[in-house]
């Protein structure tokens, strides 16, 4: 080992605790690249596996009907590579033990095992043996969430008759790796929404569908080609009335998975580079400390005859080592992310088997980065030791000539401050470098803590404001179809009912002169009491016969305004007659895009008098859950939906990820806050060990001397926080943008309680380094200060 | 005896290690000229012992660390064995100290996160005649305080470690800028020996640096500088034993 690497190895040591903390911050930036870009790739790849060995569909066309054989004239388009027919259908389902209902979706799958589009992975049990009788695969989580096993029985209602179906095996498909029933729910729930796989034979008696299927799916050569590929399917498939022609890209799975790996790579390319430039800035802070301490000993070797360059590398190689160490050990923290993020996915995403791995390429990426980063840092330092003159270096350092600081020309303000202000002030105009670095850091970190607990109120917020402010049903009852007036004077006669209100969803495709959308549009009765709309100014907005009302988000998609024009042309195997509709309101909404008439008006551009398929009931008190019991034996609902459970259960899953997501966060900024508060409380320490010392001498006590630090850093932090808060507000806005899809937008409203959570940690995290930067004034040593020249 | 500056000692026949020609050093310090040395010329011969005397600030250090090819001139030319030294880019002086040139400074100057030990072979490390590092601590006679660190050592202590630090790589040319500066009269004595022992064992030609007249008499020139001028050249003819000094 050379003396140099000698000197370099007991430099670290010495400046171990400034050390430890660049290495931290390498670490933590490591661990979070390496991990999540690893999570990333580990959920893209077992997704792309996965699709491939199933063959996840490419496109799904459903209709009210149409002969099987139809998939020969499918196949025929060019550029199709395969379509299967199947039947697709909700039924209720009644489990023994439980009382509530829930919703099962009945997939039709071959008799006999064949390498079908959108296969299903068998995890337990096995495929159907017998012919037309009701043996069914179960979907996985399905079974598990319901205590379900293969043996058991559940009784569905499929055409008005009770089936007993039995439990032969579970499985999972590529369809439902995001297992929700419809886009609107975000949240899986898996033990009130299963799939029920049953063989064709089945479905075909038990659905009347001889021959027949309402759902094909298909793949492709290039998926670039489907949109003309689908638009041909549906003139093929025309005469049969087609509800919907999905691209897998917006499959509802499909999508979810998408979202969450888009998702992950901005994490991924958002808080790295952050990281590796804080990171740069210590290195900066620290070694150029270091280079002008040493300016003697640098003199020194070099009067002796080494060489510049071996100089100038030893100080880049301080940088390398610590960022090197900080890599391995970020390289264990990656593995520890992977697992534990993993952990989250695999509750969450239905695969069969997951990848798990860590990749040397993103090991080498981040290696590469730091290192660079690290080399960054160090170069001026670097630099600044190649150009030391020896000849001067090893004078006596002259005394830096210290000018009059610009607050000393206010006389009045700076007489009257105290001497440990004016030397609080004198410093920050003689290091101002270390200043705005040190201020910069804690404004960096008030950011990442403003936005931290600003995503946590955000999703609390939109939540909330759903089910409290528009949302105010206590049961919500999807019916089979579309109902006239007597399922809802049904539901009205029912026990524990207080009011009923009908709600009609129907697909649209809404069209302006440059744009067309596909869109729900929610009729409501005019003077609505369960399904209450708000405008921008957060008022509530009443419905009549003429409105069109549309929510904020679909106005811009659409680019529209109050009184522009629209072209509706009704979906779902209707009669393709256009209607010319006014936008006459705007209405806020964060989940989902809404658009809404009055329900009887919407029936009528329909064609029909009066249709429901979706009714809101509000409970006798606290009497929902017997209602959904008693709803259970009525025929026409094919789900039921409890408020306050769709409540919990979003709030629940949604918070769980956003609080893991803070706390990553909150971990991210007290890295940041700490390493450079104690850096520069550091540095500053030691290039005024003389003064301090002095001070020491004179007669002040350790304490008083760490106050003046202290409060020289509390000061810099409370501006780099008033710096930080805008900066923060920024960053929201982009974490806004960036989470922002189809089917929900986060509200951009910052409380009090985020701002007061923001100003608690950041004071927290700056106390904290000062408290372990405190150690070192007690051990400042004023015989040796002061006995040393330089 | 006084003798003109820069005429060659014919009568010692000695070689001539370093002739400096007319040096000039200035410095441009805001508006002002501050002249460090002004037409200094100097004969150093081969295995001599050299003292420079002089007021602070006459120009002593800047013309050694000029010699040890630290500093250059603004003018003039200093020939190393008739090479001229200006002739030499950054990395050959590197290397021209590397291998020649051995520096004392007044404040050691050691490294303090290496042990006495290992500061000497920092030195011997770049050098390839370089001789032990034990050695060389032995010369000083500190071989037991081999692996202490700077700060454990006195003053005087430190002194002879850095001289041990400046001899290592056996150079061919010791320059000590007031190697006693800070020390007191036994220890200043006993690093001054060192050096006398240093020059009479190795045969390196030793320049010193003092304030203290006294020294001149162990040295067998004695250079006096003022105002960046070389007054005058004393030739001792015998010259005092280090023990003998006394200030
Ligand atoms: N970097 C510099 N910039 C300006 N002036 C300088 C510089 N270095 C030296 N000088 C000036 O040059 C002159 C000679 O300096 P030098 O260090 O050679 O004197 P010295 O004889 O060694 O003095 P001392 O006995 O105090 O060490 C002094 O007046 C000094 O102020
Ligand atoms: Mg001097």
């Amino acid at each position: 080992m050379t003396i140099l690497t000698r000197k370099l190895l007991r430099d670290i040591w010495r400046a171990r605790g400034q050390s430890f903390a660049i290495a931290m911050l390498v670490c933590a930036g490591t661990s979070e690249y390496v991990g999540v870009a690893s999570v990333q790739r580990n959920l893209q790849l077992t997704r792309d596996e996965y699709y491939a060995d199933c063959r996840m569909a490419n496109f799904f066309i459903s209709l009210a009907r149409a002969p099987r054989s139809v998939a020969d004239d499918l196949r025929e388009i060019p550029g199709v590579r395969n379509v299967q027919g199947r039947i697709v259908k909700d039924v209720n389902l009644g489990i023994e033990g439980y009382e509530e209902s829930r919703t099962g979706r009945i997939i039709s799958l071959p008799d006999v095992r064949a390498p079908v589009i959108n296969d299903i992975v068998l995890i337990t049990g096995r495929y159907f043996e017998h012919r037309s009788t009701s043996e069914i695969i179960l979907s996985h989580a399905f079974a598990t969430a319901n205590k379900l096993k293969i043996g058991d029985t559940i009784t569905a209602s499929i055409n008005n008759r009770q089936h007993t179906l039995h439990i032969v095996g579970t499985g999972m498909s590529p369809e439902y790796v995001y297992m929700i029933r419809s886009a609107q729910e975000l949240i899986p729930n898996p033990d009130r929404f299963g799939v029920l796989w049953v063989s064709q034979t089945f479905a075909e008696q038990s659905f009347a569908m001889q021959g027949a299927c309402n759902d094909f799916v298909g793949t492709v050569e290039r998926p670039a080609e489907i949109d003309r590929i689908l638009n041909t399917a549906s003139s093929v498939l025309a005469p049969y009335g087609v509800f919907a022609k999905t691209n897998r890209k917006d499959q509802t799975s499909s999508f979810f998975l998408a979202n969450e790996i888009r998702v992950l790579g901005i994490a991924t390319a958002i808080i790295p580079p952050i990281f590796m430039g804080v990171t740069a800035l210590v290195l900066v802070v620290l070694l150029n400390r270091m280079v002008r301490h040493e300016r003697t000993q640098i003199g020194v070797m070099k009067a002796f005859g080494y060489s510049d360059a071996s100089v100038a590398a030893h100080y880049v190689w301080f940088a390398l080592v610590l960022g090197l160490a900080g890599c391995l050990a970020g390289y264990f923290g990656g593995v520890l992310v992977v697992k534990w993020v993993m952990q989250i996915y695999i509750r969450v995403f239905q695969f069969p088997t997951f990848r798990m791995d860590i990749y040397p390429i993103i090991m080498l990426q981040s290696a590469v980065l730091t290192m660079v980063c690290a080399a960054a840092g160090a170069f001026g330092a670097a630099r600044q030791a190649a150009r030391i003159e020896p000849a001067i270096a090893i004078r006596a350092e002259a005394p830096k000539y210290s000018r009059r600081i610009f607050l000393e020309r206010f006389n009045l303000i700076w007489g009257s401050l105290s001497f440990s202000s004016k030397m609080i002030a004198r410093n920050m105009a003689r290091y101002k470098f270390r200043a705005v670095f040190t201020l910069s850091g804690v404004a960096m970190s008030t950011a990442m803590l403003l936005m931290g607990w600003f995503l946590m109120d955000a999703v609390n917020y939109m939540i909330d404001f759903q089910f409290s402010q528009t949302q105010l049903e206590d049961v919500r009852v999807l019916l089979n179809g579309e109902q006239g007036k007597d399922t809802y004077h049904d539901l009205q006669r029912l026990s524990d009912v207080k009011a009923v209100e009908p709600v009609l969803q129907y697909p649209f495709e809404a069209r302006t002169n440059w744009r067309k959308k596909e869109i729900a549009i929610v009729g409501i009765p005019a003077q609505s009491t369960l399904w209450r709309l708000i405008d921008t100014q957060g008022n509530r907005v009443e419905i009549d016969k003429h409105d069109f009302v549309l929510d904020e988000r679909l106005a811009e998609q659409l680019g529209v305004q109050p009184g522009d024009e629209l072209v509706l042309k009704p979906l779902m195997g209707r009669v393709p007659k256009e209607r010319r509709v006014h936008v006459t309101k705007i209405v806020k909404q964060y989940l989902g895009m809404g658009s809404y008439m009055e329900i009887e008006a919407l029936s009528r551009v329909l064609d029909e008098p009066f249709a429901m398929n979706t009714a809101l009931i509000r409970s006798e008190w606290q009497r929902a859950r017997e209602l959904d019991k008693g709803l259970r034996d009525v025929a026409a609902i094919a789900s039921v939906r409890i408020k306050e459970d769709s409540h919990a259960n979003l709030k629940k899953s949604l918070g769980e990820s956003m609080r893991a997501v803070n706390v990553i966060i909150l971990g991210f900024a007290a890295a940041i806050a700490f390493a450079i508060i104690y850096n520069s409380t550091i540095v500053s320490l030691t290039e005024r060990h003389r003064e301090l010392a002095a001070l020491r001498v004179m007669g002040y006590l350790p304490s008083e001397v760490g106050r003046l630090i202290y409060n020289e850093n509390l000061l810099l932090s409370a501006i780099g926080f008033v710096v930080g808060i805008p900066l923060g507000i920024g960053l929201c806005g982009l974490i806004v943008m960036a989470y922002e899809n189809d089917l929900f937008r986060l509200p951009f409203k910052i409380g009090l309680r985020a701002y007061a959570l923001t100003i608690l940690t950041t004071f927290c995290f700056v106390t904290v380094a000062n408290l372990a930067a405190r150690r070192k004034i007690l051990q400042l040593d004023m015989v040796e200060a002061l006995k040393m020249r330089d | 005896m006084n003798q003109p500056a820069a005429e060659p000692d014919a009568s010692s026949g000695r070689n001539v290690v370093f002739r400096i020609e007319h040096v000039r050093k200035e410095y441009h310090v805001e508006d002002t000229v501050v002249y460090a040395l002004r037409d200094a010329s100097l004969d150093i011969f081969e295995n001599e012992c050299l003292v420079i005397l002089g007021p602070s600030g006459s120009g002593k250090s800047t013309l050694l660390n000029i010699i040890g090819g630290i500093d250059t001139p603004s003018s003039g030319r200093v020939l190393f064995r008739d090479t001229d030294l200006s002739r030499y880019d950054r990395n050959a002086l590197t290397m021209y100290r590397r291998v020649n040139i051995g520096f004392v400074f007044q404040f050691y100057n050691l490294i303090p996160n290496l042990t006495a030990r290992e500061n000497v072979e920092m030195a011997a490390e770049i050098s390839k005649s370089a001789m032990d590092p034990n050695e060389a601590l032995g010369l000083v006679n500190l071989e037991l305080r081999k692996d202490h660190f700077p700060s454990q050592l006195s003053g005087g202590e430190q002194q002879r470690v850095a001289i041990a630090r400046a001899v290592a790589k056996r150079p061919d040319i010791l320059l000590c800028d007031e190697p006693t500066g800070a020390l007191d009269v036994s220890s200043g004595k006993v690093v001054l020996q060192v050096l006398a022992d240093v020059n009479r064992t190795t045969n390196a030609t030793v320049v010193i640096i003092t304030h203290n007249a006294i020294i001149g008499n162990m040295a067998d020139r004695v250079v006096h500088m003022t105002d960046g001028r070389i007054r005058d050249i004393v030739v001792n003819h015998e010259r005092a034993t280090v023990h003998s000094l006394e200030w």
